[in-house]
């Protein structure tokens, strides 16, 4: 098994290694006039035949007992390259790993996903990115993928924060491609264009200070814990809380908030969710689907899941935080995805809402499996509920992952075969005459079914599991009449279900919007069909979309396997070892998903057949009117002729009188923003932020517009520092600061996103966040500290570096 | 399982076969509020007949969704008729189709969507402004549907449809006393306010929409229609017969159940005894409802679509009431 995980490292390591070095051969070696299609797709293969060996490699690990005896397994043999382990000086040279189901189930969902989407991008890439070097794009993917299998299967401290920092550095140029693209294709015209650049260039901004804040609090979270027991390694912590020895109160409860909230950042939990929406729509289609589906839970949801329940036992009163926290998420996120003007940007902010209901089953698990319960009957629901919440939270990933990516690789299709993804301008490809945006439309309609958590497809199953745990959680609950319990969780139930129906509103306006209708405008009439490979990889996935929904017995017991190992899952603060009555019945009748939770005698079902009635009656139903519609005379002697649609007697013009996205919202803002006019334009003037401050970054925001649409591309280049510092400066007269210091104000965060217009708190979260970065590198600049120049990357890398100091002081203090 | 088969397949064919009839008597009776004559007794069934002999008519802005919308539809509540308890109780330990409440929360959206969808699809103003209504209502209705089959379900420990029902029905055998069950009508009145609430709502009725309309800024639900001809139409007309005959003996079964047959003996269809005849009563009791929501839409009007959120937040509220007076068990007297 030891040397198993070396191989599986082994595997890893080459094949992505080797897919990500080999663009780079384009530097010294040409390969004819493709040079660059050819490194691509090689590349590419590399990755889909690394991804394929992880999966069968991983599979082999399912047997690994659960929890073995935490023996530490470094990546050389002793004596190999390291003579002593208890003689390393730096801990990264000797990377421990571990695997267990846990580790299995993500390995397999990255590495499917990997497969499928490299597979998929082989086309897509040499097809979109024609003008910019896909090549290192490719290069970039197969970085990215191997940092995020990395992180599921190493077991220390030092090892896994160089994977995340890996996974977000090799992130950090696909971000670039945008505005790669848009600078490839020359200047930019239309006023319009040049905030789309300024747009791009901002969101890879945007990216690296958040998820650097996000490595910094996680790297803080796990120093304190390895601090606490003397070791870098993961098994100690493990061991640590199974036996109990744990961090004192308030040591957890800081590591806790430490890692909640470095982990939120990495996987978007609102409030951090900016980066999200402004990172992901700037990235390459066919890999903005493995960030949103997969990686996204693998940085913050399976970080979560290690740490809240196998290295530290919080307080359970930390799971009604996490429960309102996720209640809100999932709100803003469809929020964001119901406002936002194009295909990409909505799917990105509608994954924040989908991880706003996976971090809802982590919240209730926390509060279930840490609540301390004085009964063996409230043991069992107790734990019966943790482990059911749980799996629901499982099921949710996997399933995101299968219609997010379905959604994301449409979008892809979309993008590449009509030119755009605004909203503004799609819609009606499934009136197209062209067979392959029927097709594209078709499969589109099951994601967005599916998302929208309608039955039998996939969303509703763990949509269903997660308000079981709700209603089962309130009646646990509700005889200790835990007043913040009680009124947490039917807030958290509230604001989930209200989440719930926006979604659904949301995917009517956006499948509405995109390929039901009449065309806008006439799409490419001669376009090449879309490779075959494409097609493929959307059809499977819409179709797993369905069996993942109709046969979800299996499945839950597949993960009721998987969260076995977590160590501190199943046993109670007062008990070492599990009870063995303790477990929850989710029994697998003949065909029906029910759920059992002991110690309450609650109980709920449906079965496999009633779908499978509703099936056959909607067959039943359509072949009814089939021979009916056929048997009668007028459809022997006409066809089905189409009409023109009636509109009140006017003329009508289909492309031109459609009803639009802002329309469709335009009721939602009535009611939310209190006034009766709708849609955007009614917006815009009237919510600036109420204070004075508001309006100062707008100002500058218009001169840097101004001075940007006077500017060409490679002047901007020449006169840079002019034009930024005619950018940072404040058109107003300027304050004592300057005469002090040479210090200028400026804006990190992009102040006025087009998005957060009336978002008065994340206004204020950016104008917070703007305030605070000045006022420390005011303060550094005060010091005189002679490595800061007020660039923010050296800043980062100089809070990190620091970090990595203090991780080596402390590994040489304490071995 | 044969008899058990055969029973439910005939309740749910006596459920596909009064709906019209039941929307038939809904508007005799407000004609006759109205001092009019009102329609006759078969009505529904000449108009869908007639419906069934003409051409659908499809825009040329419509893709296959548009035709697939109404067998959809209607397809998802005549499979309501398979689970739902209207004069007999399905066996939970016969294997044959079943749902939780939950699952009827989330099946009873997929009809609106589908019909959200078809909206969009028609590509006219008209049609995408009612499907954007429809769904506006959808959302209103939802967190307050789920909190209301959450207090439903809270004393009863299951979701499960028949296990909410016999609950309520068995309240007074299991020995509960005085104050329990003051405290149980007390929830099951708020849960019956708010669930009528949202049974207006759901099945497009007075405030919220007004089905009777022939203006199309004011449509609702039928704005969605107007594209629909033929057949179509008459698969739709059928749907919204059925889906309020369906939310009417929710409201009728579930809460405060009475006059069901297999009183005695649950589960053996050979034990059916006198029981059998309530079956007979079983349209008297829908027709009770009708007169009672006739007299309801006859006293209200349609209200502003703004403040259709006004009556969705009251529903809200009941329910909120109803559960926090069980998680809390407040009581009416202290004994």
């Amino acid at each position: 098994m030891d040397n198993g995980i070396r191989w599986l490292v082994l595997i890893i390591g080459l094949s992505f290694g080797s897919g990500g070095l080999l663009p780079y051969l384009g530097l010294f070696i040409k390969f004819g006039q493709n040079s660059q299609k050819i490194l691509t797709r090689f590349s590419l293969y590399f990755a889909i035949l690394g991804s394929s060996a992880v999966l069968t490699t991983a599979l082999l690990f399912w047997e690994n007992p659960s929890r073995p005896e935490y023996k530490t397994v470094t990546l050389f043999e002793q004596g190999n390259w390291v003579v002593d382990q208890e003689q390393v000086l730096l801990p990264g040279f000797a990377p421990h790993l571990y695997i267990d189901r846990l580790s299995v189930f993500f390995l397999i969902l990255v590495a499917s996903f990997a497969a499928l989407i490299a597979f998929y991008s082989v086309k897509w890439l040499t097809k979109d990115a024609s003008e910019i070097s896909s090549h290192y794009v490719a290069a970039a993917f197969n970085f990215f993928v191997l940092f995020t299998l990395l992180i599921l299967i190493c077991n220390d401290t030092f090892f896994f924060l160089v994977c995340l920092e890996g996974v977000t550095l090799s992130f950090s140029y696909l971000a670039l491609y945008k505005h790669k693209k848009y600078s490839a294709c020359g200047m930019p015209a239309r006023p319009a264009e040049v905030e789309e650049t300024e747009a791009a260039k901002t969101a890879f901004k945007v990216y690296l200070i958040f998820n650097h804040t996000g490595v910094i609090l996680i790297t803080a979270a796990l120093v304190i814990l390895s601090i606490y027991n003397h070791d870098f390694d993961f098994n100690r912590f493990r061991e640590a809380s199974l036996h109990n020895h744990l961090p004192p109160r308030i040591v957890a409860d800081l590591i806790f908030i430490f890692g909640l909230l470095g982990f939120s950042i990495k996987a978007g939990i609102a409030p951090f969710h900016i980066w999200v929406t402004k990172v992901h729509p700037y990235s390459p289609t066919s890999i903005h689907a493995m960030l949103s589906g997969v990686v996204l839970k693998v940085t913050g949801i399976y970080g979560m899941l290690r740490l809240f329940f196998d290295f530290l036992r919080p307080n359970w009163e930390w799971g009604i935080v996490v429960v309102l926290l996720a209640g809100i998420t999932a709100v803003v996120g469809v929020f964001y995805a119901l406002f936002s003007r194009d295909l990409k940007e909505a799917l990105a902010s509608h994954s924040v809402a989908n991880l706003g209901i996976i971090l809802a089953g982590i919240g209730l698990a926390l509060i279930f499996n840490y609540s301390p319960s004085y009964t063996s009957a409230k043991a069992a629901s107790f734990n019966g509920l943790a482990q059911l919440a749980l799996i629901a939270s499982l099921y949710h990933t996997l399933n995101h992952a299968v219609f997010k990516g379905l959604l994301s690789l449409c979008t892809g299709a979309i993008e590449l075969a009509t030119g755009t993804v605004k909203f503004e301008e799609l819609g009606g490809l499934m009136t197209t005459n062209h067979k392959l945006y029927r097709g594209i439309s078709n499969a589109f309609l099951v994601g967005a079914v599916s998302i929208a958590g309608l039955p039998p497809f996939n969303g509703f199953v763990s949509e269903w599991l997660t308000l079981q745990v709700f209603f089962g959680g309130l009646q646990a609950v509700s005889k200790e009449q835990r007043f913040f319990t009680l009124i947490g969780l039917i807030a958290g139930l509230l604001l989930l279900s209200t989440a719930f129906g926006l979604t659904v509103l949301a995917f009517v306006k956006i499948a509405g919007e995109t390929v039901l209708g009449k065309p806008r405008r006439p799409y490419p009439d001669q376009l090449e069909r879309t490779p075959r490979e494409m097609s493929f990889v959307l059809y499977l996935l819409a179709s797993a979309c369905l069996l993942l929904g109709l046969f979800s017995v299996p499945i839950i017991e597949v993960l009721r396997q998987v969260i076995e190992p977590l160590s501190s899952l199943g046993s109670d603060k007062t008990q070492s070892t599990r009870p063995a009555e303790a477990t929850l019945t989710l029994s697998s009748q003949v065909a029906s998903t029910t759920v059992q939770i002991p110690g309450i005698g609650y109980e709920a079902n449906f079965s496999i057949l009633f779908w499978l009635s509703l099936v056959s009656i909607i067959a039943l139903l359509g072949l009814f009117m089939l021979s009916w519609s056929r048997w009668h005379s007028w459809q022997r002697n006409e066809q089905f002729l189409p009409r023109r649609p009636w509109i009140g007697g006017t003329s009508f013009e289909a492309s031109k009188m459609r009803f639009t996205g802002n329309a469709f919202t335009s009721l939602i803002w009535m009611r939310s923003a209190g006034r009766s006019t709708g849609g955007r334009a009614g917006r815009a003037g009237k919510v600036q932020p109420p204070t004075n401050p508001a309006e100062l970054p707008e100002k500058k925001r218009s001169s840097s517009q101004k001075k940007l649409l006077v500017t060409r591309p490679a002047e901007r280049l020449l006169y840079k520092d002019q034009v930024t510092s005619s950018v940072t400066r404040s058109s107003e007269p300027q304050d004592k600061d300057e005469v002090t210091s040479s210090w200028q104000e400026q804006e990190y965060l992009p102040y006025h996103l087009p998005l957060t217009k009336t978002r008065y708190a994340l206004d204020y979260f950016c104008l917070a966040y703007n305030r605070v970065l000045n006022w420390l590198l005011r303060l550094s600049n005060k010091a005189g500290c002679w490595l800061q120049n007020g660039d923010i990357h050296r800043y980062l890398y100089f809070i990190f570096l620091t970090f990595c100091g203090l991780l080596l002081l402390a590994f040489t203090q304490w071995r | 399982m044969f008899t058990f088969a055969f029973w439910t397949l005939f309740q749910m064919l006596v459920y596909i076969a009064i709906a019209p009839l039941l929307l038939g008597r809904l508007r005799w009776a407000k004609a006759r509020l109205q001092g009019q004559q009102g329609p006759p007794l078969f009505q529904p069934y000449y108009d869908l007949w007639k419906l069934m002999q003409r051409q659908p008519i499809i825009p040329d802005t419509a893709s296959w969704v548009f035709s697939a919308v109404p067998i959809i539809v209607l397809a998802c509540y005549i499979s309501l008729g398979l689970v739902t308890p209207f004069f007999f109780l399905p066996n939970p330990n016969q294997n044959w189709p079943r749902i939780d409440l939950l699952v009827l929360v989330y099946l009873l959206v997929v009809p609106h969507f589908a019909l959200g969808l078809a909206g969009m699809d028609a590509g006219t103003p008209i049609t995408g402004l009612g499907s954007a209504r429809e769904m506006f209502m959808q959302l209103l209705t939802e967190p307050a549907l789920i909190l209301t089959v959450y207090a439903m379900t809270l004393t009863t420990n299951t979701t499960s449809l028949t296990g909410v029902l016999l609950f309520n029905r068995d309240k007074q055998l299991k020995g509960l006393s005085d104050s329990d069950l003051q405290q149980a009508f007390l929830v099951n009145s708020l849960i019956f306010m708010a669930l009528f609430l949202i049974v207006l709502a759901e099945a497009g009725r007075l405030p919220f929409d007004n089905p009777g309309t022939h203006l199309e800024l004011t449509m609702v639900g039928k704005a969605i229609e107007l594209e629909y001809a033929g057949y179509h139409l008459a698969m739709l007309d059928l749907a919204e017969a059925l889906r309020l005959t369906f939310l009417l003996n929710l409201l009728l079964n579930f809460i405060f159940p009475f006059a069901m047959a297999f009183e005695t003996a649950p589960y053996a269809v050979e034990d059916l005894g006198p029981n059998v005849w309530w079956v007979l009563f079983y349209p008297f009791k829908l027709f009770l409802m009708v007169l009672l929501l006739a007299g309801w839409e006859s006293f209200n009007s349609r209200v502003r679509l703004r403040m259709v959120s006004n009556y969705s937040s009251w529903a809200l509220f009941f329910s909120l009431v109803a559960v926090l007076v069980i998680v809390f068990n407040l009581r009416i007297s202290s004994n």
